[in-house]
């Protein structure tokens, strides 16, 4: 009898679980960071910083025509360097905070398009280079509207960035922060032919 | 794994010996350096009496000091030298600069005077996975915060087998941060916000400090420093500001800075040094910019910036006070009177390692 009803009620909490994956959101994923010792109960505090609106009051002591009204960080994108979509993983996926470290000079590349080709997996591993411009003229791709019609991959300034495959908030409920399912490889096949 | 010098291949023999015969003048870029070749960029960028200069930027020590090649590089026309995949830590003592390579899983040990080059944690049973920090203690022995291995390695000097150093065997760890002082390893975990302090003769813990029970709030420490009073300097991620306590107990001594987006507030503070006249340098990588404060805790002024480019900090991780030597005086331009040396590293830009002189321009 106690056999008979195990089964249904390991069911009933394996497709429980299975639904609440699915839900996605970013509580109780990898990046709710509110539980850790130095969380603070902020959820959204380890990614965003909050904007002030008041200017500083005193210059600093060796920069006295230092410009009291700028802004500093948030999506500040300027020459050589990869989209915001991009450097606010890099901050923790370095090593430090988070295990993966994207931040290799092989895998990270940059609006000069030094080495726009290079495409395969490097060192090895199963990261995708990031802050590379989409090579819509290449056959092996298809074109950029295609590619962002769906509203679920994301090629910010033309450019392939982590926030294109990955939604750091969850919002879809995937492995990896995926933006959608891969199961058939149909992520990746929204980009690539083969 | 040694890699080959970009666009130095084997077919470049025949113009080798062509330039060997002419005059033996130097045929690869290493050769070369040492020398300032653009103008220097100075800071504070906004002008007034320039208290910094950028030096140099490279992935290389051969982008740094002059090195002959051997005569093997110079028959097959190629330069071996390890070379910065990813910088992460950095730690500078005596003529070494230490470069944690978290791409290789490697400390990669340059000579600066003579160029000469050791990769240390490749080799016997303990392999370093992910090491983000490292230290040397006063005997030369290497301590390494492993992130992949939640441990600190403690690569003893006088060859013994590499020890991994733990809080206990079931607390997990993770050692993002690393001083030293004497006999004491300070090292920054993020896993339990807090300090804990090893024994480096013995390797054990002898205390931890819980920074949210010392301040108050929780603090995500990120990086740790020690002063030249003594005092320990943490940086908080999460509090985008440095949190000084005392050395002995843990007492709160007083904060530098808060979170926000202004002139004197901190993005994402990493790694932190703090010099011997005082100066505390923060690398900051969500501002891209390494900021500056005296003792008392005000800001002095702003360095790098988010340019991929001379003087540029792209996303800034690592810094390192490095006390004068010969062949960092030699880069500093003229009218510039350098009172030591600061080494940035970043985890973005084409050039990993940013080199800096502090003092005054006359």
């Amino acid at each position: 009898m106690t056999g008979r009803l195990l089964i249904p009620i390991g069911s009933l909490v394996a497709g429980l679980a299975l639904v609440g994956l699915a839900r996605g959101g970013i509580e109780g994923s990898k990046h709710d960071f509110s539980k850790k010792a130095w969380g603070k109960d902020n959820a959204c505090g380890a990614c965003h910083t909050p904007q002030r609106a008041e200017t500083p009051r005193t210059k600093p002591l060796w920069d006295p025509g230092a410009d009291l009204t700028q802004r500093f960080g948030g999506s500040v994108v300027t020459r050589g360097r990869a989209g915001s979509g991009t450097t606010t993983c890099l901050r923790c996926h370095d090593g430090t905070v988070a295990p993966s470290n994207i931040s290799s000079a092989q895998r990270t590349e940059f609006v000069n398009q030094t080495r726009s080709a290079r495409f395969a997996p490097a060192h090895g591993s199963s990261n995708h280079p990031v802050g590379i411009k989409y090579p819509q003229l290449d056959r092996g791709f298809r074109p950029a509207n295609s590619v962002t019609g769906k509203g679920t991959v994301r090629l910010p300034n033309g450019k392939v960035e982590c926030i294109s495959c990955h939604d750091p908030h969850n919002g879809a409920g995937q492995r990896h922060f995926l933006v959608t399912s891969n199961a058939g490889s149909a992520l990746c096949l929204t980009c690539h032919r083969k | 794994m040694r890699k080959r010098h970009p666009g130095v291949g084997f077919f470049n023999v025949w113009r080798i010996c062509l330039i060997v015969v002419a005059g033996g003048v130097p045929f690869v870029s290493g050769c070369a350096s040492g020398r300032i070749t653009a103008d220097p960029v100075y800071f504070p960028a906004s002008g007034g009496p320039a208290h910094v200069v950028h030096l140099k930027s490279f992935n290389r020590i051969d982008d740094l000091v002059a090195i002959e090649p051997t005569f093997v590089e110079l028959i097959r026309g190629e330069r071996y030298t390890s070379r910065i995949e990813s910088a992460a830590g950095v730690t500078a003592r005596g003529e070494n600069l230490y470069v944690c390579d978290t791409d290789q899983g490697v400390i990669h040990v340059w000579n600066l005077t003579t160029g000469n080059t050791r990769r240390l944690g490749q080799t016997g049973e303990l392999r370093l996975a992910t090491p983000v920090d490292v230290a040397v203690g006063a005997d030369g022995s290497v301590y390494v915060a492993d992130t992949g291995l939640g441990a600190v390695v403690a690569l003893r000097a006088n060859g013994a087998v590499p020890v991994r150093l733990r809080r206990e065997t079931d607390a997990s760890f993770r050692p993002v941060s690393l001083a030293i002082s004497d006999d004491k390893l300070y090292v920054a975990d993020l896993e339990s916000a807090s300090i804990v302090v090893f024994d480096t003769s013995t390797g054990g813990v002898t205390t931890t400090l819980t920074l949210s029970d010392k301040t108050g709030d929780a603090v995500m420490p990120m990086g740790v420093a020690i002063g030249p009073k003594g005092n320990l300097f943490v940086s908080d991620a999460m509090g985008g500001r440095v949190v000084v306590l005392s050395a002995d107990d843990g007492k709160l001594i007083r904060t530098m800075s808060r979170r926000g987006n202004r002139l004197g507030d901190m993005g994402q503070p990493k790694h932190l040094d703090v010099s011997a006249d005082g100066t505390v340098f923060v690398a900051d990588s969500e501002f891209a910019h390494v900021h500056l404060y005296n003792g008392d805790g005000q800001l002095l002024m702003l360095i790098g910036g988010p340019d991929d480019r001379a003087g540029g900090t792209p996303m800034p991780l690592g810094v390192a006070v490095a006390e004068k030597s010969a062949t960092l005086e030699r880069l500093v331009p003229a009218g510039f009177e350098a009172q030591y040396f600061v080494v940035v590293t970043n985890s973005l830009g084409s050039k990993r390692i940013n080199l800096f002189a502090v003092g005054m321009k006359r």
